[in-house]
């Protein structure tokens, strides 16, 4: 209770009202981590003073009464503009209003919004007339009609909206939103909006289809951000689900107690930019079969395919496998006029194969093993389904037939999916590129220096590390990122220096680095040396880990191996378990690349590592 | 904290373990919650099946799912099929009991239903999955158990897992351990550690169950594969077992 006391106090008292982008562009040449009696004063005041300029500011500026005047939803602008006085009387009420208790705030939030809202023609009281099942469709117009809602006046740069991405409940949130900033509930917000088309096939016993599923589902999510007098910024996260206006605009003004609570120094959204580059990073075949319905045609070939290739074997047998594929619509909306739309297709594989150990009879059902693997991909193409399940079918063989790891100090080579694993785990928890990021910088975790080596380079090559969200059909290809920022790629590591920060408009702004905007495709500098020059007489191949989850600070793994081949003079052996340990930045710096690239997924670069002096400890 | 920044790799090999809570609740989850769930053992993927109504551990080993445990992070009212919970015996006075269950596997296998039909999402596929897996209670003091230990390690915490139903391998990762000497703690950590091995050799090991009892507090989120996300919790009380491989 005595928490949700300060909340209401912080919600009724600290919000700076009018302080809006201007102020808080002031509040950054203020170092924001003073946290003295006398500095926060200094910067009320400024805020303050500041907030005046502002408004003086808005009247002299004739543009933008001219352009208000041109749309017939801000033809009501002056009239309704609010008077230097209203805020006050706004601010005890709006604050009363907005109060939450234990006994129901959500009803009397809603009651207060409700009445709020502009009565239709003919409708003398809305709280009674107006119900909850009223259709985002219906508030639109209505607000339309009414000509109440002003646009905010931005600087708005024209992106074709992909088909997709055009949705009433966006119509109405946009609304909504624009209403909570021009009354100064919120200061500033970003939509994102994602409308997924999706075709699962899940098939088992040598592709019998057990199932399919068809689903389309929409993802409305929305940031919003308060700005206070003491030069903080809170920020709420909030899915919208509700097609209710009144009951969508209750749930964003509760969140402002998370914006009230989880205060942090302020920072600018992203500008909106001309001449965003739009990369691919789709499949228009697929886009359109399953945007128009068929997308159950997609897994359907690829099930085909993936039968054919396996049905030749005697001794492995498709246990099941799984094609999720999907094709999205992704728009990002933001408070200071970003609008930029595009589309995404991906598909996912997971496939268990079960072989016989040779020497063994049919009967015998102990001596099966599985052996499972997984691969995303932007189109079927690349995804190679024959080729991979005819390579899977010997790897599930070799990984069945294996002899127990017996441990193993040398060249360790990783090649194919291990790779992969190795350089993009799960994407962003690489260790290499987590430590680039200016968030980690901020809050001390990361050891990388600008300028300096990520480490001493002894035998390995020096690695670039580069985020390139233009890589062509790649699956984190996009052209702007969550928060609007335009995307472009950047080297984050040169040559085995640490070159550019990894940041987000917020911490750009907090370290005063340029903005990168967030992680996208992970490519890695190739070597010089060519794969089969990097494999010797004597080495361990890596072919697959059970999972290779490094700690993604330490840089720290263990990785249990499924699969890896012991090479010794030209001959080699196939063996499992025993786990590969050692730790990221260091078996780096020993690291040799291949010249040979691959691409897989969000990742581009080496298709084999080789790693001096590594340790493999033996299967128990 | 200190003294895991000061903590050294271990040194490969089998001690006598002291699982704290945390990854007992881990070994439970990963080793014999996946090999349970009767979609795996419909397609013929999972070891437990061979293990149905006969022994696995000693009779003080009973491990469970409950999806109406309450304030547990798994927990559900009931389940994607409309089920409502029940706990679950996997193992039960250390003999394999029931699996866990979805409807058309277990119409399939004939099993008996039972509140674990999950999906990620409504667009996800229903799949049998866990809910709060654990080991119960037993009789011993867990200060006693880690006194008995003469050279063995102490597991605080583990990281994450994964499964092996068909071979029944056992991947545990990022184990944090601490030492223990002539009964006592002695403060000096191991980081990154993981436990591995062959579950019915690490259940057989098992000599002593802890009478304390606490399921985890973390948020903690288990796939099937590599996707389908769904909250689960694990817990259990303080298990000894000798012959662990810890790497």
């Amino acid at each position: 209770m005595s928490l949700l006391g300060d909340v209401k106090k912080m919600l009724r008292g600290k919000p700076a009202k009018s302080v809006k982008r201007t102020a808080a562009k002031a509040q950054k040449r203020v170092p924001p981590k003073k946290t003295s009696a006398k500095s926060s004063h200094m910067k009320t005041k400024a805020g303050k003073r500041i907030a005046t300029k502002a408004q003086s500011h808005q009247k002299k500026k004739p543009t933008q009464k001219k352009s208000s005047k041109k749309t017939p939803m801000n033809a009501g602008t002056k009239k309704q503009s609010v008077p230097k006085t209203q805020p006050k009387t706004q601010k005890k009420s709006s604050s009363q209003k907005r109060s939450v208790n234990a006994k129901g705030s959500r009803s009397k939030t809603q009651n207060v919004m409700t009445h709020k809202r502009p009565a239709a023609k003919g409708q003398k009281n809305t709280k009674q007339t107006r119900t909850r099942r009223q259709t985002d469709i219906d508030y639109v117009q209505q607000m339309q009609q009414q000509e109440t809602i002003p646009v905010v006046e931005k600087k708005v740069i024209k992106y074709p909206i992909v088909h997709g991405a055009d949705s009433d409940h966006v119509k109405m949130v946009l609304l909504i939103l624009r209403e909570l900033v021009k009354k100064e509930q919120i200061s500033d917000w970003i939509i994102n909006f994602t409308h997924t088309r999706g075709a699962n096939l899940y098939a088992q016993k040598n592709g019998e289809s057990e199932d399919e599923l068809a689903s389309v589902r929409e993802d409305l999510n929305i940031t919003i951000y308060e700005r206070f007098e003491n030069g903080m910024m809170g920020e709420a996260r909030i899915p919208i689900i509700t097609t209710d206006p009144s009951e969508a605009k209750a749930q964003i003004l509760d969140a402002r107690i998370a914006c009230a609570s989880a205060q942090k120094p302020a920072f600018e959204l992203p500008e909106p930019q001309e001449g965003i580059e739009m990369p691919q990073g789709f499949d228009p075949t697929m886009l359109t079969q399953i945007f128009e319905g068929n997308g159950g045609q997609v897994p359907r070939a690829m099930l085909a395919q993936a039968r054919t290739s396996v049905q030749h074997a005697t001794d492995v047998k498709m246990n099941c496998c799984e094609f999720h594929v999907h094709a999205s619509a992704v728009r990002v909306i933001t408070s200071t006029g970003v609008d930029i739309s595009f589309h995404k297709t991906a598909i996912y594989l997971e496939a268990v194969l079960t072989c016989k150990r040779q020497g063994t009879k049919p009967s015998e059902k102990t001596s099966e093993r599985e052996f499972s693997f997984s691969r995303t991909a932007v189109s079927p193409e690349q995804l190679d389904i024959q080729g991979i399940f005819l390579q899977q079918t010997q790897i599930a063989r070799d990984a069945t037939n294996a002899e127990p790891n017996q441990g193993f100090t040398g060249d360790v080579l990783l090649a194919g999916s291990s790779v992969t694993e190795f350089f993009a785990p799960h994407h962003d928890l690489n260790p290499l590129v987590l430590h680039t990021s200016a968030k980690l910088q901020h809050m001390g975790l990361s050891s990388f220096k600008i300028g300096q080596p990520i480490g001493v380079f002894t035998s390995g090559e020096p690695i670039t590390i580069t985020t390139n969200p233009s890589l062509p059909m790649g699956l984190y290809t996009m052209p702007v990122d969550e928060e609007g920022t335009p995307l472009r790629p950047v080297e984050l590591v040169r040559n085995g220096l640490f070159a550019s920060y990894l940041a987000t408009a917020r911490y750009s702004q907090y370290l005063h680095v340029p903005v990168t905007g967030n992680i996208t495709n992970v490519m890695v500098s190739h070597g010089a040396t060519r794969e089969e020059h990097l494999r010797g007489n004597n080495y361990l191949e890596i072919v697959s880990f059970s999972w290779f989850n490094p700690n993604p600070l330490s840089g720290d793994f263990s990785a249990e191996i499924r699969l890896a081949y012991r090479w010794q003079n030209g001959r080699k052996v196939p063996v499992r378990g025993g786990m590969f340990t050692g730790n990221v930045f260091t078996n780096i710096l020993a690291a040799r690349l291949s010249k040979e690239v691959m691409q897989s997924g969000g990742y581009y670069g080496p298709r084999a590592v080789l790693f001096k002096n590594a340790i493999v400890t033996k299967s128990e | 904290m200190l003294k895991i920044r000061d903590a050294k790799r271990i040194s490969p090999g089998k001690y006598t373990a002291v699982l704290s809570p945390n990854v007992a609740g881990l070994l439970a989850h990963e080793s014999f919650g996946h090999g349970m769930e009767s979609d795996t053992i419909a397609k013929g993927r999972a070891k437990a099946e061979e293990y149905l109504g006969k022994r696995i551990a000693a009779a003080s080993v009973n491990i469970c799912d409950d999806p109406g445990l309450s304030g547990a992070h798994g927990s559900v009212f009931f389940d994607d099929e409309g089920m409502m919970p029940r706990r679950v015996f996997l193992v039960k006075s250390g003999i394999v009991t029931e699996p866990i269950t979805e409807s058309l596997s277990a119409w399939q296998r004939n099993f008996t239903r039972s509140c674990n039909g999950r999906a990620e999402s409504f667009d996800h596929k229903i799949y049998a999955r866990m809910t709060n897996t654990f080991f119960l209670p037993g009789k011993e003091d867990p200060k006693a158990m880690v006194k008995k230990v003469k050279n063995g390690m102490y597991l605080h915490h583990g990281g994450s897992g994964m499964e092996d139903p068909k071979g029944w391998g056992v991947q545990i990762a990022g184990v944090l351990c601490e030492r223990i000497k002539n009964g006592k703690l002695t403060g000096e950590y191991f980081y990154e550690a993981s436990i591995s091995g062959y579950l019915p050799t690490i259940l057989a090991n098992i000599n002593a169950i802890g009478k304390d009892f606490s399921i985890t507090k973390d948020a903690g989120f288990c796939g099937k594969g590599h996707k389908e996300w769904v909250r689960v919790s694990s817990g259990g009380p303080h298990i000894t077992i000798t012959e662990l491989d810890l790497t």
